[in-house]
């Protein structure tokens, strides 16, 4: 995880760590996105350095949903999200979404999936 | 055959089902004091405090990473504040509804291998979330109560799959051997899972605001004041199918309406960032997933 000094909290950070006081109850939750109202809050309290999410560390791989992506090829993927799409085609709204949903599987597939 | 046609013989169909399945009188009870402008947050509390069960299952969600609230939300009061009336209404709701229908009856084999309830929850919680996101975006209604409706729109099928076992395996069976969509299956046979959904919910007594959606899901009523949330239903329902979570029956993309799709805004969004941020919220959802396959994770 990684400190940021109380100075350079940014509204949309997210702490990686809850937040507690001496008495150990708990001021905001792991998690917790940050905003300006919070940030001033976390500032008037006194704290010095706060763990934040993401900070000093390499970014969190996507999560994977939807379509089953482990040990399975971008064709075979693919071959799935053509055929649900396949009464579609006239409609060019969703062939746009066709296309995201296709980019997304690819970049899931290069970063889990198989073969 | 009219649509009002179909309605009336699921009004028929639904008459004759014994033992629908009912909300816990709370729900209604609740949704009847929310509905009264000088109802308090004590009173809302010492209703639920009759039901510590579902008290217990609103603080684990209200807690959940899925609403996000910093700090602990240790007691009603305090979710009553945090949520709002309408979202202690609509988290009670939620979890009402997915209990409701946990533990379904086995069916045949054949049923099996077409259709799972779990199934179908993973896709109206997926729905019910990409809902609440455009409701959000794009203000058209409360995004909490456009989960509900999302959440919702399809229990007409899990009626059908409870209670009309053999002509919803038929439909099923449709959709595969001749490769056609659920609601042309349905159609053919007189039969609509929105319409009857809708009934359902009506006999819930839940507001027009969540029983018009589910009942006008796949063709919506432009004129109505819930236009806005039903077009949100409808596209999410397709987004949710597109995205491959879940399973409702079949395989193909339900149509999407140039109204639905203007109310939205839909040729100005940017679909691979709408995609990044359901992915994440799906994930956040889970304690949903754990309440319908009657998970005991904390």
């Amino acid at each position: 995880m990684g400190m940021v000094k109380a100075a350079e909290l940014k509204a949309g950070m997210k702490l990686s760590a809850p937040l507690k006081d001496l008495a150990g109850r708990t001021l905001l939750k792991e998690g917790a996105e940050l905003t300006d109202q919070y940030i001033q809050r976390i500032r008037n309290w006194g704290f010095e350095e706060i763990a934040v999410q993401g900070e000093g560390e390499a970014p969190a791989l996507p999560p994977v949903v939807g379509y089953p992506i482990e040990g399975r090829s971008f064709a075979q993927v693919s071959e799935e999200v053509e055929r649900r799409f396949s009464r579609s085609l006239e409609d060019a709204t969703l062939r746009r979404l066709k296309t995201a949903v296709l980019g997304r599987v690819k970049e899931l597939v290069s970063l889990h999936g198989g073969s | 055959m009219a649509e009002a046609e179909a309605v009336e013989k699921m009004r028929a169909l639904i008459g004759g089902v014994r033992n629908l399945p009912t909300l816990p009188v709370i729900i209604a009870r609740l949704t009847r004091m929310l509905a009264d402008p000088e109802t308090s947050v004590k009173k809302v509390t010492g209703l639920l405090a009759e039901d510590q069960a579902l008290t217990a299952k609103i603080l684990k969600l209200a807690n959940s990473a899925y609403y996000g609230f910093p700090g602990q939300i240790a007691s009603v009061d305090h979710a009553v504040v945090m949520l709002g009336f309408g979202g202690v209404r609509d988290v009670a709701l939620s979890a009402s509804v997915i209990e409701l229908f946990r533990g379904s009856p086995a069916q045949a084999e054949e049923m099996k291998r077409l259709f799972a309830p779990d199934r179908l929850w993973e896709h109206s919680i997926a729905t019910g979330v990409a809902c609440r996101m455009l409701a959000r975006s794009r203000k058209l209604a409360d995004p909490e109560e456009a989960f509900v409706a999302g959440l919702l729109h399809d229990i007409g099928k899990l009626i059908m799959y409870e209670h009309m076992p053999v002509m919803f395996l038929e439909i099923l069976q449709d959709c595969r051997d001749r490769a056609r969509p659920f609601v042309a299956a349905e159609a053919e046979r007189d039969c609509s899972h929105a319409a009857l959904g809708r009934l359902l919910v009506e006999q819930w007594k839940l507001p027009e605001r969540i029983s018009e959606p589910v009942g006008f899901h796949h063709r919506l009523r432009p004129r109505r004041p819930t236009a806005g949330v039903t077009a949100a239903v409808q596209f999410a329902d397709i987004f949710a199918r597109a995205r491959g979570v879940g399973w409702s029956g079949d395989e193909y993309l339900p149509g999407l309406e140039p109204e639905a799709a203007r109310i939205l805004g839909l040729d100005e969004m940017d679909f691979g960032r709408f995609i990044e941020e359901f992915d994440g919220q799906m994930l956040q959802a889970s304690i949903f997933m754990e309440l319908a396959s009657g998970g005991t994770k904390q």
